[in-house]
């Protein structure tokens, strides 16, 4: 096989690797090890901080990568071999035999009912069994089924009960070929298993103490107890329930010493959903620093304490089970200073997160190197962090270090973009020619309906050619017939051939589900030359015959109603476009910061034209303001000046300075930006934009002193050396931050004042410095190492004060004077410090509410522009064509805002390189005869789809934006819209089928 | 006899609005008369019963009906003068959309009675009107109350519809000739735009945090009404008034019903406003807070169906909820 | 329960990326129901406009029930917002013209929520069981 990229790992990053480059026209190979792609994410409940259900967001990700003709998925599959270099690589992948042909398995279930082989569910962390013959979850991709080797007891009890003939016992495992000219490894994280290096808090000696994912699987209403929390030693729910965080994390002796960054959120997310639902459930979380570094994270930490999650500061030395069986935690509560036990019903640790078990081996096989914990090193953190130590092989996700989904996902697309390098030359698949269609729209309606037993899944339970007979005579059906698995092969060739004969233009099936199956049957019509949208199905399994199984005769008739309203709609179908729109290569790049130029150089080296505009004078951004870059020593400026200079030595960027923007208008593949007065024409538009201080007014002294001064101004000071020699500098964090008016936290000003003590500390080796912070939140790659060698020095001393109880400043004297209650110490402190320094809440950059009207888009209060979906798309905004890098998104550090910029890059490359973009088929039109102009419908729109005409007088949709929910047709006061495929009458004559006896449909 | 045409106007549950309406129109009521005898106005002649009876089929070319159909009596009428005209056109919301009056389907009749005639607004409590009374010259017999509001189409074939409460001179001025002359379609007379199509107010794209009852808002008179948060029906309603009540500051009340092709002004408005109102910021609200924007829609029902009620999906009120 | 022999007749509208799941999942998971809801797929819950309902009920449909995304989960982003209000000002309408707005129901269920999905629909038929049959069509005189 010759493909042009291998992705290890099919978890959320390696499928968004994966889409990212397929999307381009490259050819891709999916490799994971387990039977189903979809990693960690599928198996957690929901996701922080929007609560967004996990699997019902990941699975249409996954379902996309399984349709996509340029990604081959192998599961069950692992690498054996690699040799060559970066352009081309020659790779073995050991392919597992599942001893199920996926081409004949329909996913019917009816083995896994014969098996009698029990075993403990991995996917369910052996809370509940699974069969021996098994899908590891619903939504799985392939949903085909595996047998389990090591279980199996080879009774053959499957093989006989599998109507489509799918099983084969008699096949082989096999060594897979594989060429490829780059390489991502995308293997994700384990999570720990308590036992060993925290056997004191009880895990697997009490049965309700639970490690973080099985409390999610508990949670889950797919889950083992279908989301309900029970206790496991009783069966009963619990009453109390405590989380124990940085188990295994933050600690040398017992773990690993580095932030597992995620688990602050999500037990957050866990308690603060278990009290949702039972409010009279006590949930406490023990912690150290609660870390809610990111977007709406704080919020959302706010909202769980709202609720009455209770958040208890201290490690716990040990959990123990008490006489009557509840467990007791005992802590010390260093905000009271007390050493105290704490009695609940259970208890869930958030372990830390492990590199995944196989990285050694892959390591070995890949010759690229681990670090000390056995995370893929990056080759370098900060400035290169998806390559890895091997040309040609790149880091996605939590295979680099541990990252909450948006930073994985960002990160997954920036490895797309490095993975392009060693292809650059390579031609890509262009697009697919259409196939001829013929023209319906004269005939009349002559539809054939086709309804599936799907073996006994239907058949059992309904009566199959009753729905078929009671359909043949309503009017428009020219042709019924049943099938027994309407999906396979031969049912294609009896559709095609049906369409022929009876010179059929609308089909219907009556079978499973259309969002399975819909994809399939429509190939099937294009093949036959009708447009794939002359196609309807009803969902006679899923939605009938498996739920109403002790009612045939009902489920009968619900069956002939469902069927019957799908004729009614498939009468009123037309043949529908998905339009296309050329999309040419030239982006503009708005900002040169760090997140801008990096953006600019992914796209220049990748043949795209850029135009980077920067407001200021010369390039650089941030990096011009600040003196090192957390969490190393490098310079600052002179990183700036390298990445300028790279900027300048391409061809294909054109830089303008001092810029303005005007004005920009148009959409995707049409934007005119006016720049200074010239009009420059571009296909795709990256926003990195930045962020800023907020006014510092007068707090802290702030403008009365000039000695009290904002981080940035500090930076600025150190890089001009001019401090004189202080004795004393105190750093306040979280100013202007987690409090009401700006609830936010702002990500980066902790590990600022920890890297500008440092550089104190160094330059001015006898001088004390303070740092005043509410929580220390450090929480990327190598950053909790940073803050433990900070903190092991004697000079600096760290005091905690809360909100509301702000340090204060007396300026005016030899000295500023600060005093400050540390609530750890509960007592109050003054200060002489020579230098007071704020780190000040961020906000987004001026220059966003300006351009959220000229691009229709919107940012959340703080300023930051909202991107299409806060865990899957953070990289785009809602209306495609324009991206998202760096702070303009939220404020990070350097090595999260480079890898967040190539996978811009990589997002706007898309449309760019495939020349094209597509709109949906299913769309709202507006009626221009009709329309009234009454400007309801365009705020209605959440993709900025709609626009005012003020010519005209009346709403336009650009077609290639709109998405098509439907939300307009529905809003228009006059019904002057309407939606394609879902139009009005459609709806209103599905109604009429189903509740109408004689009605004719 | 002349070859003019023989028209007839009728009211029946009616505020007399129409009937002043047909006089709006200054001179060119020269033309009608030049073009058309009236030969039944109960309004402005003294048309008996039986005169009307005793007319051939078909023998008025075109009868104005305004009003709803309230009493039996308006239901005995109009089918007697759809017997006598070839035309009936539906003048008025009252007889095309039901009307003002139709709002009285919100209550059934024994609580419209009992509104009217038993509560201390009334003179004489308690004493309700008798379906028959014995006076002096003999025995009288009142017309009942129909079980609901109708529009006239519920009760005969209608030719042309002209809503408008009542329907304005310049409506007037295309509906007469083109009338008189036979060209005009069932719905020609409605307008397929809305109120905003012809409304002078600078609107933007709809960002409503809420709404406010008129006299706690101070409106500036250039800005779109609905814009600044007070309730106009203007988006759902049809438009061939040309817009005079928004022009001077005050909201359109819905008054022509819903554009040609609409069924239901009411729920297309509540569509509307239930999917733009509040609309920012609404992932921050919880539910709570997101149905007291809700809230602040007052009488959703009176102020989206003023006058469509009885042509509305559901038109009266049902009794789902006295069991 | 309410055993009163009458069979309602319900019309669930259900959003292609949630709800329609969920009613695949209680299918996958075999969970149990009945036959009285009949289902109409609608990109998001957002396309569904009052009139849907209301003419439902006017064809006979005892109860409507609108099943979308969880807030905050919508595959448009903030289609089921705007269907939470617009079904909070049907309810009024619906009370004021005196029809239990019990009858209108709106439920967001995920994709991953087969067990809700079959529990909603239990339940829902219950109730409507329980409030008996809505004969709009009722004609009177
Ligand atoms: S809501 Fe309807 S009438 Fe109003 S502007 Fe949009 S399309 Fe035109
Ligand atoms: S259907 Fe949805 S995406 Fe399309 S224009 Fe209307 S509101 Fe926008
Ligand atoms: S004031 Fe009323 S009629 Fe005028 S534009 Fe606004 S909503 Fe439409
Ligand atoms: S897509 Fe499900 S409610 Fe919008």
């Amino acid at each position: 096989m010759k493909k042009d990229v291998l992705i290890i790992g099919g978890g959320i990053s390696g499928v968004q690797s994966a889409l990212d480059l397929a999307e381009k026209g490259y050819e891709v190979v999916l490799v994971d090890r387990s039977p189903s792609i979809g990693g960690n994410m599928v198996k957690l409940d929901k996701t922080f901080p929007t609560n967004d259900c996990s699997i019902c967001i990941s699975a249409p990700k996954m379902v996309e990568a399984s349709r996509n003709d340029n990604i081959t998925i192998l599961t069950y599959s692992e690498i054996k071999d690699l040799i060559g270099s970066a352009g081309g690589f020659d790779v073995k992948i050991w392919k597992r035999t599942k001893y199920v042909d996926p081409d004949i398995c329909t996913g019917c279930g009816d083995c896994e009912t014969a098996c009698p082989v029990e075993v403990p569910s991995e996917f369910e962390q052996k809370l509940s069994d699974r069969k021996g013959i098994y899908v590891e979850f619903p939504q799985s991709v392939p949903l085909t089924y595996t047998i389990d080797y090591d279980n199996c007891v080879g009774c053959a009890a499957c093989e006989r009960v599998c109507d489509a003939g799918a099983i084969n016992f008699l096949d082989t495992s096999q060594v897979i070929d594989l060429e490829v000219g780059s390489i991502i490894v995308a293997t994700g994280y384990q999570m720990m298993q308590p036992d060993e290096w925290r056997e004191e808090y009880g895990y697997g000696k009490y049965p309700d103490v639970l490690n973080a994912m099985e409390y999610e699987r508990l949670l889950s209403a797919s889950g083992p107890t279908g989301g309900k929390v029970l206790k496991r030693s009783d069966g009963k729910p619990p009453e109390s329930v405590a989380w124990i965080q940085c188990v295994g994390s933050r600690c040398k002796q017992k773990g690993m010493p580095y932030c597992s960054r995620v688990c602050c959120m999500y037990s957050t997310k866990q308690a603060s959903i278990s009290k949702g639902e039972n409010p009279d459930l006590d949930t406490a979380v023990y912690y150290m620093d609660l870390r809610a570094y990111g977007k709406d994270f704080q919020q959302y930490y706010d909202k769980a304490k709202d609720k009455g999650v209770r958040y208890l500061r201290g490690r716990p030395s040990r959990v123990y089970e008490q006489s009557d069986g509840k467990l007791a935690i005992e802590y010390e509560d260093t905000e009271k200073g007390e050493v105290k036990t704490d009695v609940v019903d259970m208890v869930v640790l958030s372990s830390a997160i492990l590199p995944s078990s196989g990285n050694d081996k892959l390591s070995e096989i890949l010759d690229i190197s681990l670090d000390e914990y056995g995370f893929f090193e990056s080759k370098d953190m900060l400035t290169a962090p998806v390559d890895s130590t091997r040309d040609g092989i790149y880091l996605a996700g939590c295979a680099q270090s541990p990252k909450d989904i948006p930073d994985s996902v960002s990160q997954a697309s920036g490895a797309a973009a490095r993975a392009l390098m060693p292809l650059r030359d390579r031609k890509r698949k262009g697009r697919a020619e259409k196939k001829p269609e013929r023209d319906v729209s004269k005939e009349e309606p002559r539809i054939g309906v086709f309804v599936c037993h799907c073996g006994k899944n239907i058949a059992n339970y309904l009566d199959v050619e009753e729905v078929a007979e009671a359909t043949k005579n309503m009017p428009g059906v020219v042709h019924v017939d049943d099938s027994m698995f309407a999906c396979s092969e031969d049912a294609q060739t009896v559709i095609k051939d049906a369409i022929k004969e009876h010179h059929l233009n609308r089909i219907v099936v009556s079978a499973c589900s259309p969002r399975t199956h819909a994809p399939l049957f429509q190939d099937t019509l294009e093949e036959a030359g009708l447009n794939r949208y002359l196609f309807e199905m009803s969902n006679i399994r899923n939605h009938c015959s498996w739920v109403h199984s002790d009612d045939p005769e009902k489920a009968t008739e619900k069956a002939k109603l469902l069927t019957k309203m799908a004729v009614a709609k498939a009468k009123r179908l037309s043949a529908l476009t998905e339009e296309e729109i050329d999309v040419g290569d030239r982006t503009l790049v708005i900002g040169g910061g760090p997140a801008g130029m990096e953006t600019a150089l992914s796209l220049s080296r990748c043949g795209q034209k850029v135009t980077l505009v920067e407001k200021e004078a010369e390039l650089g951004g941030k990096l011009r303001r600040l003196n090192t870059l957390f969490p190393t020593d490098i310079d600052a400026r002179e990183f700036a000046d390298s990445m300028a200079h790279q900027v300048g030595d391409e061809k294909n960027i054109r830089v303008i300075l001092s810029a303005e923007i005007e004005d920009i208008e148009g959409y995707i593949g049409n934007y005119t930006a006016t720049v200074n007065g010239e009009e420059i024409e571009v296909d795709t538009i990256v926003l990195a934009t930045g962020f800023k201080e907020i006014e510092a007014e007068e707090r802290h002294g702030y403008g009365k002193d000039p000695r009290v001064m904002t981080q940035l101004e500090f930076d600025e000071a150190l890089s001009g050396g001019g401090l004189g020699k202080p004795e004393n500098v105190v750093f306040i964090n979280c100013v202007g931050a987690l409090e009401e008016e700006r609830p936010w936290c702002c990500r980066v000003g902790c590990g600022n004042s920890l890297k500008n003590a440092k550089e104190i500390k160094q330059r001015y080796p006898d001088a004390n410095v303070y740092i005043l912070y509410k929580d220390m939140r450090v929480f990327g790659k190598r950053e909790e190492e940073y803050y433990m060698d900070v903190e092991g020095d004697d000079g600096v001393i760290f005091l905690r004060y809360s909100t509301g109880q702000e340090p204060e400043v007396v300026t005016g004297k030899d000295k500023l004077q600060l005093k400050v209650h540390d609530n750890l110490l509960d007592e109050d402190l003054e200060i002489d410090a020579d230098y007071v320094v704020l780190a000040m809440q961020l906000e987004g950059d001026e220059s966003a509410p300006i351009l959220k009207k000229m691009l229709k888009i919107s940012s959340d209060p703080a300023g930051f522009y909202m991107e299409a979906h806060a865990k899957l798309r953070p990289l785009e905004l809602p209306s495609e064509g324009v991206y998202l890098a760096g702070g303009a998104h939220y404020p990070k550090n350097i090595s999260d805002t480079l890898a967040q910029a190539e996978g811009a890059a990589s997002k706007a490359m898309v449309p760019m390189m495939r020349g094209y973009t597509k709109s949906e088929g299913i769309i709202s039109v507006v009626d221009d005869e009709l329309c009234s102009g009454c400007k309801m419908c365009i705020s209605v729109c959440p993709y900025g789809a709609i626009e005012h005409d003020p010519e005209e007088g009346v709403a336009v949709i650009t077609d290639v934006l709109c998405k098509g929910c439907g939300s307009c047709a529905s809003v228009c006061p006059i019904g002057a819209i309407d939606q394609k495929g879902y139009e009005n009458d459609t709806i209103m004559a599905m109604i009429k089928a189903a509740l109408l006896e004689d009605e004719v449909v | 006899m002349s070859d003019k045409l023989k028209i007839g106007f009728y009211w029946c549950a009616a505020c007399g609005g129409c009937e002043i309406s047909v006089l709006d129109i200054d001179d060119m009521i020269l033309d009608v008369v030049e073009k058309a005898e009236i030969v039944f106005w109960p309004c402005a002649m003294d048309p008996k019963y039986e005169d009307v009876e005793k007319m051939d089929d078909g023998e008025m070319d075109i009868v104005f009906v305004n009003g709803s159909i309230r009493s039996d009596e308006n239901h005995e009428m109009v089918k007697l003068l759809r017997q006598k005209a070839k035309k009936v056109v539906a003048y008025g919301s009252c007889s095309s959309i039901g009307g003002l009056f139709g709002l009285g389907n919100l209550y059934d009749n024994d609580e419209l009675m009992e509104y009217g005639y038993n509560t201390p607004s009334t003179d004489k409590d308690g004493v309700m009107p008798l379906d028959d009374n014995m006076v002096p010259e003999g025995d009288l017999h009142l017309p009942g109350l129909t079980h609901h509001v109708r529009p006239l189409d519920e009760v005969i074939d209608v030719d042309v519809y002209l809503p408008g409460c009542p329907p304005l001179p310049n409506q007037l001025e295309e509906a007469f000739p083109a009338l008189l002359s036979g060209e005009v379609g069932k719905y020609d007379l409605i307008s397929q735009k809305s109120v905003c199509d012809v409304c002078p107010l600078e609107r933007e794209e709809k960002k409503i945090p809420r709404l406010y009852p008129i006299q706690e808002k101070k409106l500036e008179a250039e800005e779109c009404i609905l814009d600044q948060g007070v309730l106009c029906m203007g988006p759902a309603t049809s438009g061939m008034c040309d817009g005079p009540c928004p022009e001077v500051g005050h909201p359109c009340i819905g008054c022509n019903g819903p554009v040609r092709g609409v069924k239901d002004q009411g729920a297309r408005m509540a569509s509307a406003l239930g999917s733009v109102l509040g609309a920012e910021g609404e992932e921050r609200m919880d539910e709570d807070e997101i149905s007291e924007v809700v809230k602040s829609v007052r009488d959703p029902t009176g102020s989206f169906y003023r006058f469509s009620l009885p042509t509305s999906y559901l038109r009266y009120k049902r009794r789902d909820l006295h069991e | 329960m309410a055993d009163n022999g009458f069979e309602p007749k319900i019309i669930v509208f259900l959003c292609n990326w949630c709800s329609y799941g969920g009613g695949d999942l209680a299918g996958v998971n075999r969970e149990q129901y009945p036959t009285n809801v009949l289902g109409i797929k609608v990109m998001c819950s957002s396309r569904v406009s009052p009139e849907h309902i209301m003419e439902s009920f006017n064809d006979g449909a005892d109860g409507v029930l609108i099943t979308g995304c969880h807030p905050g989960d919508c595959h448009y982003i903030d289609g089921n917002y705007k269907t939470f209000r617009k079904i909070g000002l049907i309810s009024k309408m619906l009370e004021d013209l005196g029809i239990n707005p019990k009858r209108l129901r709106l439920e967001w269920i995920s994709s991953a929520e087969g067990g809700k999905f079959a529990q909603v629909m239990r339940e829902m038929t219950e109730q409507i069981r329980g409030l008996g049959p809505l004969d709009l069509k009722e004609e009177v005189e």
